[in-house]
């Protein structure tokens, strides 16, 4: 996986900072963050983001309402997502996958696992372009 | 009195027999209705006052839970911090890209090579040029020593880096925590409102209050049957690639989430 430029998106500061050291565990150092899907919009509509890491339940837009603006948009609807969250139902999975995120992990996890995970959707991404 | 008037009488006489014997049947039945009320009135004065001290209760329970999630989160930063500087000394100590691996060839090969030597300066114990290799090679075996305690410091620092990695995935369950948490005091909330209009309800016409509409997670401790959960997800994530999961982007699912 090459470095990309990740967009790290979750209400809690905590988390976020777990998230980073994951990324930078995995190689990946290269973050920008945001702490809810509005902000998140704002930051993509400012940097190139390579890669979306988003929570689920976030205050003024959770991150499923963030991943189907994502997803309206033209110029980002093939972004990859992948969603880290608490919420771990069958129904939750679906309804996140019928709104399109690319992959979904269930907190908590490891490095070890977020970077199989991502290794996934860039592996998929790639092969969806050819 | 003529027979007309006296029938009139006798008719007002029976009309005024039929609302007596309704009075008759309807005194008990409004004996036992006062006291219905005398009973229910102490009942509804019970009510009031458990509703009145749940209520003063319940906000305090609230703001003690949302206490000790602001307590949980600031000890949680607090390790982070820690664990972020350790992170940094770590890193400041270790070579970049350090890979240790042949160390039982090197071993091998240090223990052949000295022995090859040994073996050649006592065989031509008066070539200088022989003897300068013992002497340089003894250098290099105590510099091979050296090098063996660093590659070890190494090992040691990348186990230090590993269980600095497990403290901060042991952390997330702060979170977890926090939203299980956030969701009871939000369900607290949302009983004291319904107990707040009973209360205001009480002297009226008692009406069931509806219960504010609150979005609903599951209380399973989300530390329960984490494996599980996450087998269920690859699983789901792998038939969406595969094609055989019926997705409708964009469609709500209508499933019970408890």
């Amino acid at each position: 996986m090459s470095s990309m430029k990740i967009l790290v998106v979750d209400d809690s500061i905590t988390i976020r900072r777990i998230i980073i050291n994951a990324l930078k565990t995995i190689g990946q150092p290269d973050v920008v963050e945001a702490g809810n899907g509005k902000d998140a919009l704002a930051k993509i509509a400012g940097n190139t983001v390579d890669f979306v890491i988003t929570d689920w339940n976030m205050p003024e837009m959770n991150g499923l309402e963030f991943t189907k603006a994502v997803r309206s948009d033209a110029s980002t609807a093939e972004l990859p997502i992948l969603m880290i969250t608490t919420r771990g139902t069958e129904a939750d999975v679906i309804e996140a996958l019928q709104a399109r995120v690319n992959s979904y992990i269930v907190k908590p996890f490891t490095p070890q696992e977020l970077k199989e995970k991502m290794d996934e959707v860039v592996k998929s991404a790639k092969l969806t372009v050819a | 009195m003529k027979l007309q008037e006296i029938d009139g009488v006798l008719d007002k006489m029976s009309e005024l027999r039929v609302y007596l014997d309704f009075g008759t049947r309807a005194l008990p039945l409004l004996s036992e209705v006062g006291t219905f009320v005398q009973e229910i009135g102490p009942v509804i004065e019970g009510i009031k006052s458990l509703v009145d001290v749940t209520s003063q209760k319940l906000p305090k329970a609230s703001e003690q839970l949302g206490r000790v999630n602001q307590f949980s989160e600031s000890a949680s930063t607090e390790i982070l911090n820690t664990v972020d500087k350790m992170i940094v000394t770590i890193e400041s100590i270790q070579t970049p890209g350090f890979n240790h691996v042949g160390g039982d060839i090197l071993e091998q090969t240090e223990q052949r090579v000295s022995t090859a030597v040994d073996l050649l300066a006592r065989k031509h114990p008066e070539d200088e040029d022989i003897v300068e290799l013992l002497n340089a090679w003894d250098l290099h075996a105590q510099s091979l020593k050296a090098l063996n305690r660093v590659n070890e410091a190494q090992v040691k620092l990348q186990s230090l880096r590993d269980d600095c990695n497990t403290i901060m995935t042991s952390l997330q369950v702060q979170d977890i925590t926090g939203q299980q948490i956030a969701t009871v005091i939000g369900l607290m909330q949302a009983i004291d409102d319904v107990l707040r209009k009973l209360l205001a309800q009480a002297s009226e016409a008692f009406q069931p209050a509806q219960p504010a509409q609150e979005e609903r997670q599951s209380f399973l401790p989300e530390s329960v049957g984490v494996d599980e959960r996450k087998k269920m997800v690859d699983s789901l994530l792998q038939k969406a690639r595969s094609g055989d999961l019926q997705l409708q982007p964009g469609a709500p699912v209508q499933q019970d989430r408890d």
